[in-house]
Order: structure tokens, then C-alpha cells, then sequence
């Protein structure tokens, strides 16, 4: 039970930091994700000019 | 076979320093060091109150309001240029980036230093994010993000260093390197030419957390005053004046690179290579235009800002006149100017407006720290720097300016090494 | 360039659409502990004695105020000191001399606790705002925060620098007994309970005495509430209390910008990434632009240059055959000419035979 914005704000405010530094982490492993090359995603990167 | 004295490294390196020419730019340097020595002393054996002029009504002075606040502002050039070019694809400012983001470098890691001194007890620095977590204050979000930021331009800014290293090469006489710091550097090499590469392939996720980290911290040096309503001149207090702060960075960022680049171009020609040389009237000119966008945009938000608010009559007073200075002298007037330059391609009203910007950024951070703060206190209770204080400032902008010019004269900041030559 | 003035202003937008609402919700909700403490200092009752700084320098072992008897103390007006916690100050109003005890609030949303960024400042369930030195950093911004101007700092101690204010002798409380200061007051000007039971006291004397008191209760709403409370019977800017702090909570006045930034660390990877991804695109369309215009500009050198050397040829062969039929003509000519002559000869020979 909060009983002023200041212990509110504490617990939310701290949460949120928390989450903010996950939202960074994933977004680098996402953007890694994004730009795999061949060994991971299996296309290589140069497929257009590929004849088959 | 001459009897060689084994001179000790500590020694090598001492000679190193007093071997340097007396010019007169050294010869004041060495000065202001001594003050600094002396500061250092008085302030961690007598207390800061025998070296400023800080009060219980007035408890910040230039320390935050120019160190830190101005040092933060001015070293925006890091992440705009950064993301100019590598985020928004202007490659003609790829010269420009090496010196913006040693010049940030330099001035977040002085600005720490800076703290170091203002702060009480320096040493629990380090609590708000290990000890005990005051999230709710917009201090915490600045220190937290400098701190974050700070890392993420040494990273940066660690292929130059490493560049060096790994291209010093041996030779004889006088100017030869000692022979363990040469063993030691030749060790060296392959890890930082691994390290090198790992950091390289990282710029694009560097520069982008570069513009979110920026974007937190230069907007909350601003919201820090949020929190004292009645203590800011209403001209400058508002409830946008994290969004005002961040857009003057961008502004103040990128006047500082063209005006460095213009310092730089005097003092230090012959260690720029052609690509730099090349580019930099390019740089210039198109920095300057994105100024003049900027400082326009700002003009207007602040003007509406007053509308917002209602504080029109607050022009007619003697702090307004002032606040009249601030934005039409240091804001519209360079805006004008920049945008005179990039209809003429004349780069001369640029640099001009580029002093006049940063001029304006200084101004309107001592203004919202100092100026305008408390300005409801009587005139006696009012604050301002004692000369030790300044002394202080003087010698932390001197050990940047001395830095920056060790890199220049030995680092690959104003030119590519031909072993490193990038292809971003 | 409008590109990146474009995106500033976006970042503006979002940063003033997050602020200003959730506030002003959130502010309301929070009710305090009930079992917060409050002071009631009644103006009409000061005589300006000053045995609560005595008592409060007993109290807190800071060196005794300036002694009692002597009145040349409020020929100025004093603050709070590293080394003094309350003051009395004297003002004339309406050539009355009125008399204004100056303390730490004890704020029910103190401001020093929101700008602490160490959590070094604690509203204590009894009401009383105290503060923690050894987790203080010195960066003083709870200083700047303070509405009140009430905190101090201790800036001639090299190695450890504190602030200093009032506990509302939060110790004391612990054992049972009254702040110093309400302890020593002979007039009982300063009166100590529950603060609702303060406010109910307040209003009541207001009601009691119309005429007597200003209608207000300086401290029930200012910046949030707070647990000093004060009833006067001259206007409060008379006796320096400022009436312009508004009844928002310091920490209302942040609470809105750190919403925001969250916010900046979701929007500007889609942004940059975007603006990356972007030109990342125009450069390959660029690149596959140029590809195609230089091998169609191969193609067609080399079209023109096969039939240059084809006009050539021709030309070269035309030559050839006009310079053969020339020869030929020539040749012809040159034969014809020789059959005349050896006919002429002959008929020459001829005619000289008969």
C-alpha cells in the first residue's frame, strides 16, 4: 500500500528503469537478429545475383 | 658500442614531458595546472567553501552550471555528428566525426571529473547505482545516463587510441621508445586489432544508443530545475524545458564541431590528411544548415512557450531585456546567419554564427543555473564565482583542451592511417 | 536537414503529449500515513522569546543561538544554518512586531525525497521527514528542490560534508515525548498531535475567532501538504511564507518528464533504426541505379563502337572496291589505249608496206 506519490513513484519509477534496460539489451540482440548473415539465417546476403 | 644508460620507464616518461617545447600556450598551461594542484588541495583539506562561493541558498554555481551543464550541451557534436553520418547516411561528414566524438570524449569524462570536486563526498559517486537506487529523482536518470554515455564514447573513441598504438613504430636516438614500452605495445598488437575490429563492427548499435542515452541526458539537465517552480524566472522556467535543453544540444553540438574545426584548421593544418581537408568546407556548410533549421525551431517553440504560459509582460522587465538578448542576439541572430551561409555557400557567416550559437548555449544554461535562478533573492544573497572557483573551471577546460591537443599531434583523429583506412 | 528538425520536433511532441496528465491523478490518491504527525504554530501566539532555538540546540548538540535577551538578533533576517536548525525571525506589520518561527516543513511529499537521488531523505510514518548522512553523496539538489530553502550544508568539512535540518526530533517522537522546541514554548504557540486533529484544532480556533486569524492554514495544501502548519493573523507574505508555491507536490512536477523517457528509449530505435534502414535502401537502389546505368552505358559503347568500326569496314571495303574499279578503269583505259596505239602502229606499218 502506497501511502504517498513518493513511495509510489519509488517502486515505479525503479520498475520501469528495470524494464528500460531490458528494452535495450533485447533491442541488440533483435538487431542482430535483423541483420544475420548466412552462417545463422542460412541466405546469404548476396542471393539476387545468385544464377540457379 | 655506446654505453647505454637503462633509463627507467618512469623516467622515459618524465623526460617525455619535460622535454616539451616552452612555447607560450605550455608555459600557461603549466600555470593553471599549479592552481589546479592547489584547488585540489584546498578543497579536500579545507572544504569547499575555501574555494567557492556556494551558500545554503545558492548551492549550485559554475561547477554544475558551466562543468557540468555546458560541458554536457557543448560536447553534443558526439552524437549528432555520429548519427549524421552513420544513422542518416551523410558520408561527407565522415571527417568530422573522429574529432566530434574525441571532443565528447573529452568533455563527459572532464565533466566527471569536474563532479569530483562539487560533489561532498566524491567517493560515494557510485551509490545511486549500487547502494541504493533514488529513482525517482532526475538526478539519478543524469548520472546514470553520463555514466552510461561516458562508456559508450570511450568505446567509440577507443579505435583512435588504438590505431596509435598499434602504428607506433621504433626508432633511433632521442625519439626512440623505451624498449619495454615498445615490447609492451608490439605485445599488444593483435589484441587491439581484434578489439578493434569487434568495436568497428559495433558503431551502428554504439550511435544509436549514443542518440537515445543523449537524448535522456540533455533533456534531464534540463528537467532537473522542473522541480523548483518558484525559483525559476518564469521567462525560462517551463515545462518544456527538457525539450529545450535537448534541441539547443543539437544546436550547440553541432556549432561546436564547425567551431572547433575552425580552431583546429589554424593551430593544427599540416596533421590534417586531403579526405579532411577536402571535406571540410562541405562539413561546414552542411552542418550550418541543419543549425539553421534547428535554431529556428527553437526560436519558435520558445516563443510559444511564453504564449503557453502567459508570461508576455515578463518581456518588459529588466530580466526580460536579458532573456530578449539570449534569444534574439545568441538564437535568431545565428539562425539567421547560418541560414544567410547555406543560401550563399558562404562559410565564413557559418563560422561566425557557429561562436554566436555556442556563446548562446553557454548563456542560457548560466542563465537557467545562476542567472535566473533565485532570482527572487535579494541582491545580497545573490551568487557569484570566487576566483579560485573559476580558477577551477579554467583548469578543467585547460586539461581538455590539453588532451585534445595530445591526440591531435599524435593520434589518428585528423587524418586515416593508410593501415586503417575505414570503408564504412 | 528538415529530416532531423522533423525528428526533434516529434521528440517534443511526444515528450509534452506524456507529461502533464497522469500527475495530477496520481497526486491525488495518496492520503499519507495516518498516523503522520503535525505542528500547529499559532503567529498570534509568538513572542519572539526564542527558547525553541535553545531547546532545539540542546536538543540536537548544535552550539546555543545567540542569547535570548539580546533583541538586536532580529534586526536581520536569518535562515537555517549547518549549525542551526529553526529560526524566529521579527517582522513589522502594521507596526506590530509579528513574530514567524522558520523549520523544516516536514512535507507530507517532500521535495529533498523526490530530488534525492540516494534516497538519503525518508518520510517516517510519524510525519517527520529525516535525513541519512551516510548515504548523502553531497550533490545538494535536495537544496535546490526545497520550496522552503530550509536545508544546509555543512561546506567547511573537507571529507564529510552533510546537510542539516530539522528531524522533528524524529528520536524523541520514538520515545513518546514532544519536539524540543514545542516542549519549551511558554505561550503554547506551537502545539503537536495528529495531523488531522491539527487541522481540525486550526479550524476550529479560525471559526472561534472571526476576525482574528486570515482564513487559511498555511501548510494543509501548500506543495502537496505538509506537517508544519501555521495560522496567522496577518497575511502570510507578511512574514515571508510565500502564497505563489501552488498546492502541486514537488514530485508531481517530475513525475511527468521521467515518464517520458521510457518513452524516448522505446521511440528512437524504431526511429533510427528506420532512418538507418532507410538509407541503407536508397543506397542499394543507388548502387543497383548505377550498376544499371554503367553496364547500359557499357552496352551502348559498345554498340556504338561496333558500329563505328562496322562503318569503317564498309567504308574501308567501299575504298578498296572504288580504288579496285579505279584500278580497273585505269587498267582498261590504260589497255584500250594500247590497243589504239598498236592499231595505229599497225595501220601505220601498214600503209608504209605499199
Amino acid at each position: 500500500m502506497f501511502y504517498t506519490l513518493y513511495d509510489f513513484m519509488v517502486y515505479t519509477k525503479s520498475l520501469t528503469y528495470i524494464l528500460m534496460g531490458v528494452t535495450l539489451v533485447l533491442f541488440v540482440c533483435f538487431y542482430r537478429f535483423l541483420t544475420a548473415r548466412d552462417e545463422r539465417s542460412g541466405r546469404p546476403d548476396n542471393w539476387k545475383e545468385l544464377k540457379f | 658500442m655506446a654505453a647505454e644508460q637503462k633509463e627507467s620507464v618512469f623516467k622515459y616518461f618524465v623526460r617525455q614531458i619535460t622535454s616539451l617545447p616552452r612555447t607560450p600556450g605550455n608555459i600557461a598551461t603549466l600555470v593553471i595546472f599549479a592552481f589546479g594542484a592547489l584547488i585540489t588541495i584546498m578543497r579536500f583539506t579545507l572544504g569547499i567553501d575555501s574555494v567557492s562561493n556556494l551558500d545554503d541558498n545558492n548551492p549550485w554555481g559554475i561547477w554544475i552550471g558551466f562543468d557540468l551543464m555546458c560541458g554536457v550541451a557543448l560536447a553534443a557534436g558526439g552524437y549528432t555528428c555520429s548519427s549524421a553520418c552513420y544513422l542518416l547516411g551523410f558520408k561527407r561528414y565522415h571527417s568530422a566525426v573522429r574529432p566530434a566524438i574525441t571532443t565528447a570524449f573529452l568533455g563527459y569524462l572532464f565533466v566527471v571529473i569536474a563532479l569530483l570536486y562539487d560533489v561532498g563526498q566524491p567517493w560515494r559517486l557510485p551509490y545511486p547505482l549500487t547502494v541504493s537506487f533514488g529513482t525517482t529523482s532526475i538526478l539519478f536518470e543524469v548520472g546514470l545516463c553520463v555514466g552510461i554515455y561516458l562508456s559508450v564514447l570511450f568505446i567509440e573513441w577507443s579505435p583512435v587510441a588504438m590505431e596509435w598504438l598499434m602504428s607506433i613504430r621504433q626508432s633511433e636516438g632521442e625519439n626512440a621508445v623505451h624498449p619495454k614500452v615498445y615490447k609492451a605495445l608490439v605485445w599488444l598488437r593483435p589484441y587491439l586489432r581484434r578489439i578493434r575490429k569487434i568495436v568497428l563492427w559495433m558503431t551502428i548499435p554504439l550511435t544509436v544508443m549514443g542518440v537515445i542515452l543523449s537524448t535522456m541526458h540533455q533533456s534531464s539537465l534540463g528537467s532537473l530545475f522542473l522541480i523548483a517552480p518558484s525559483k525559476l524566472h518564469p521567462l525560462w522556467y517551463s515545462a518544456f524545458l527538457p525539450v529545450f535543453f535537448f534541441v539547443s544540444s543539437m544546436a550547440a553540438g553541432l556549432s561546436m564541431v564547425i567551431f572547433e574545426g575552425t580552431l583546429a584548421h589554424k593551430a593544427l593544418h599540416h596533421k590534417m590528411d586531403e579526405t579532411h581537408l577536402a571535406e571540410s568546407e562541405g562539413v561546414v556548410l552542411g552542418l550550418g544548415r541543419a543549425c539553421s533549421v534547428i535554431l529556428a525551431g527553437y526560436f519558435m517553440m520558445k516563443i510559444m512557450d511564453i504564449g503557453m504560459d502567459h508570461d508576455w509582460h515578463w518581456l518588459f522587465t529588466g530580466y526580460g531585456a536579458w532573456f530578449c538578448l539570449e534569444l534574439f542576439g545568441f538564437v535568431a541572430l545565428p539562425c539567421m546567419l547560418y541560414a544567410m551561409g547555406a543560401r550563399e555557400r558562404n562559410t565564413c557567416y557559418m563560422r561566425w554564427a557557429a561562436a554566436l550559437t555556442v556563446g548562446g548555449i553557454i548563456m542560457n544554461r548560466f542563465n537557467v543555473s545562476m542567472v535566473a535562478f533565485n532570482w527572487q533573492l535579494p541582491a545580497a544573497d545573490r551568487y557569484f564565482p570566487s576566483f579560485l572557483e573559476v580558477m577551477l573551471s579554467v583548469f578543467i577546460v585547460t586539461c581538455i583542451v590539453t588532451a585534445y591537443r595530445f591526440i591531435a599531434a599524435k593520434m589518428p583523429m585528423l587524418y586515416e592511417l593508410k593501415e586503417f583506412k575505414s570503408h564504412h | 536537414m528538415k529530416r532531423r528538425a522533423f525528428l526533434s520536433l516529434l521528440t517534443g511532441t511526444a515528450a509534452a503529449a506524456a507529461m502533464p496528465v497522469k500527475a495530477e491523478a496520481a497526486g491525488g490518491e495518496f492520503k499519507g500515513h495516518p498516523d503522520n504527525m503535525a505542528v500547529l504554530t499559532d503567529l498570534t501566539k509568538c513572542i519572539g522569546c526564542r527558547k525553541c532555538e535553545t531547546a532545539c540546540a540542546k536538543v540536537n548538540d548544535l552550539p546555543a543561538p545567540v542569547m535570548l535577551e539580546d533583541r538586536s538578533v532580529f534586526q536581520e533576517k536569518r535562515r537555517t544554518h549547518a549549525e542551526i536548525f529553526t529560526v524566529v525571525n521579527e517582522y513589522k506589520v502594521a507596526g506590530k512586531d509579528v513574530y514567524r518561527k522558520m523549520q523544516c516543513m516536514h512535507c507530507q511529499e517532500p521535495a529533498c525525497a523526490t530530488a534525492c537521488f540516494v534516497k538519503a531523505f525518508t518520510k517516517n510514518p510519524d510525519g517527520s521527514v529525516t535525513y541519512d548522512p551516510t548515504l548523502c553523496v553531497g550533490c545538494r539538489y535536495c537544496m535546490v528542490s526545497c520550496p522552503f530553502n530550509i536545508p544546509a550544508y555543512r561546506y567547511s568539512s573537507a571529507l564529510n560534508p552533510v546537510v542539516r535540518k530539522c528531524t522533528m526530533c524524529h528520536p524523541r517522537l520514538q520515545e513518546g515525548k514532544l519536539p524540543g522546541c514545542v516542549e519549551a514554548c511558554p505561550t503554547g504557540a506551537l502545539v503537536f498531535g495528529k495531523r488531522s486533529e491539527i487541522l481540525a484544532i486550526a479550524r476550529k480556533r479560525i471559526a472561534d475567532n472571526p476576525g482574528k486569524y486570515v482564513d487559511h492554514i498555511y501548510g494543509e495544501h501548500e506543495m502537496g501538504g505538509t506537517a508544519w502548519l501555521t495560522i496567522s493573523g496577518v497575511d502570510f507574505e507578511k512574514v515571508g511564507m510565500r502564497e505563489d508555491l501552488g498546492t502541486k507536490a514537488a514530485a508531481e512536477y517530475t513525475t511527468g518528464v521521467l515518464g517520458a523517457l521510457p518513452m524516448v528509449v522505446g521511440f528512437w530505435p524504431i526511429v533510427l533504426g528506420g532512418a538507418y534502414y532507410m538509407n541503407k535502401r536508397k543506397d542499394e537502389i543507388a548502387k543497383e541505379e548505377q550498376e544499371a546505368a554503367v553496364s547500359a552505358a557499357v552496352d551502348q559503347e559498345r554498340q556504338r563502337s561496333e558500329a563505328a568500326a562496322k562503318k569503317a569496314l564498309d567504308k574501308a571495303a567501299s575504298d578498296a572496291k572504288k580504288a579496285q574499279d579505279k584500278a580497273v578503269e585505269a587498267a582498261k583505259k590504260e589497255a584500250r589505249e594500247q590497243l589504239l596505239a598498236e592499231q595505229a602502229a599497225a595501220a601505220a606499218a601498214e600503209k608504209e608496206g605499199e
